[in-house]
């Protein structure tokens, strides 16, 4: 996902003197590496998920986030799948299978269902899907040569009938505006980097 | 200052550290390989014990895909946030685990009894989801530390923080590393940045981002890069720092001009063919 930061008050002393001293590029450069390190701190602190198990997501988010900058605006750049479904949210549907697998516990949290065997396809009464464990406990494959039991000999995985994954054929998924920094953020780091790029230059005798 | 989401633009500086890396083959294990050196492994896309190029050239392009995820338009996908329809497209690591194990399968691999499902076997989640994060890792990584030499920049940006990005189980003392990094590097004014403030900081000069990436102290985990991850599943990384941080933290003065990194972005990637 990118978020665009364009800075319209370019009337301002400050600003139209810095662009003078730096360049509108080298600025927006100056301005975008404070935003990438606003995203960046800001994503990297979002917490683990609603089961408390944490993928790295949001991890992999901060690693993938960068501005790019040039003479007119300064880009954030979020280079990780799912991030814009998170920010905007809407409507994913099943388009490779019949249904999306959504898990509903902790210990199949980050994988696909292809991952384990012994799942069992159920079809509640009410017209809920779901994958279910079946006799013996679910198995993790683990490689091409061993697989596990999923929870270990006493987990509670094991347990027949339990619902590992609910099935659906759609999820409608609320927007999140919340895991990117506010507006109000964006646009304080921008003024702040303007502000430290002015006291860098009059430090340098750069003051007019 | 308007907010608008549009196409997505690729990180250009990891996607061209990892192009410019070829695929190969090694029967060596971890011990052989780090030996050849960083330059070494900057230069070649390898994995321990592994011969297989199809399998090499098969982790490679997964990982360009999680580094650089594609856009597309659906109908179905328009809404009032969202109204182009505009998707992500491209891989996880879930999906990448299993279509390595895939392609493992089809290439007719399969693990010694006695190795199956230990970090050994090339197919253990542990292993496959090892080399996945490791170069995705490596990629960000190099991309970023290419971006922060920036030398136009390097007067208001001339330092940067080692932080623990992500939490793990067992996290290893990385203060301790800084210490004997700072003092490899002679870079007093690193240590005592963490002495005084807590925080492990230096200039982006500073020899001591080599010596972490070095293992020095006799640290066997690390990678031999001047940027992060700098170990094997780490979870640290680097923040860059203002002007006015580093000197907060008496990296520098304010009369101090700053330097590029000795290593130089070219001397470290060199000429990537388009």
């Amino acid at each position: 996902v990118n978020v665009r930061v364009t800075i319209e008050d370019s009337a301002r002393p400050a600003l139209a003197r810095l662009r003078e001293e730096m360049g509108p590029e080298v600025l927006n450069r100056h301005i975008g590496r404070a935003e990438e390190r606003l995203f960046k701190d800001h994503i990297g602190k979002l917490p683990a998920n609603k089961m408390g198990r944490s993928t790295g997501f949001w991890a992999d988010a901060a690693r993938g986030t960068h501005a790019e900058s040039s003479a007119e605006r300064v880009t954030v750049v979020v280079s990780k799948l799912g991030f814009r479904q998170r920010v905007l949210g809407g409507t994913i549907k099943a388009v490779n299978g019949k249904y999306l697998t959504i898990p509903a516990r902790a210990e199949f949290y980050g994988s696909r269902a292809r991952a384990f065997t012994n799942l069992r396809f159920v079809m509640f009464r009410s017209g809920t899907a779901a994958l279910v464990i079946g006799d013996g406990g679910a198995e993790r494959v683990t490689s091409l040569g061993a697989s596990q039991l999923v929870g270990g000999k006493k987990g509670a995985a094991q347990t027949v009938g339990m619902v590992a994954y609910w099935l659906k054929k759609e999820v409608k998924q609320k927007p999140d505006p919340g895991v990117i920094p506010s507006e109000g953020q964006i646009v304080g780091t921008a003024r702040d980097a303007i502000a430290a790029a002015v006291r860098r230059s009059d430090s340098k005798g750069g003051k007019r | 200052m308007p907010i608008d989401f549009s196409s997505l633009l690729p990180f250009e500086d990891a996607l061209r550290s990892l192009a410019r890396r070829g695929v190969l083959p090694s029967s060596l294990d971890s011990t052989g390989l780090r030996a050849l050196g960083a330059n070494f492994h900057r230069a070649n896309f390898t994995s321990a014990q592994t011969v297989l190029t199809d399998l090499l050239e098969g982790y490679k392009a997964r990982v360009a895909k999680i580094l650089n995820p594609l856009e597309s338009t659906r109908v179905d996908r328009v809404t009032p946030s969202n109204p182009g329809g505009r998707v992500q497209v491209g891989l996880d690591p879930a999906q990448a685990l299993l279509e390595i194990r895939e392609l493992q399968r089809s290439l007719g691999y399969q693990p010694e009894a006695d190795q199956a499902g230990t970090i050994t076997d090339l197919s253990s989640d542990a292993r496959i989801k090892l080399v996945l994060r490791t170069n995705t890792q490596l990629a960000q990584g190099a991309g970023s530390f290419a971006r922060a030499q920036d030398p136009e920049l390097l007067d208001l940006w001339p330092a940067q923080e080692l932080y623990r990005l992500e939490p793990r189980d067992q996290e290893r003392d990385w203060a301790q590393r800084w210490r004997i990094a700072a003092a490899v590097a002679g870079d007093a004014r690193a240590l005592a940045a963490m002495e005084l403030h807590g925080q492990m900081a230096a200039l982006k000069s500073s020899g001591i981002w080599q010596a972490l990436g070095d293992g020095e102290g006799g640290f066997l985990d690390t990678l031999g890069n001047p940027y992060p991850p700098f170990a094997f599943n780490s979870g640290m990384w680097t923040r860059e720092l203002s002007r006015e941080e580093a000197e907060d933290l008496g990296l520098l003065t304010s009369e101090d001009v700053v330097e590029a990194n000795g290593l130089g972005v070219e001397g470290l990637f060199g000429e990537v063919a388009a």
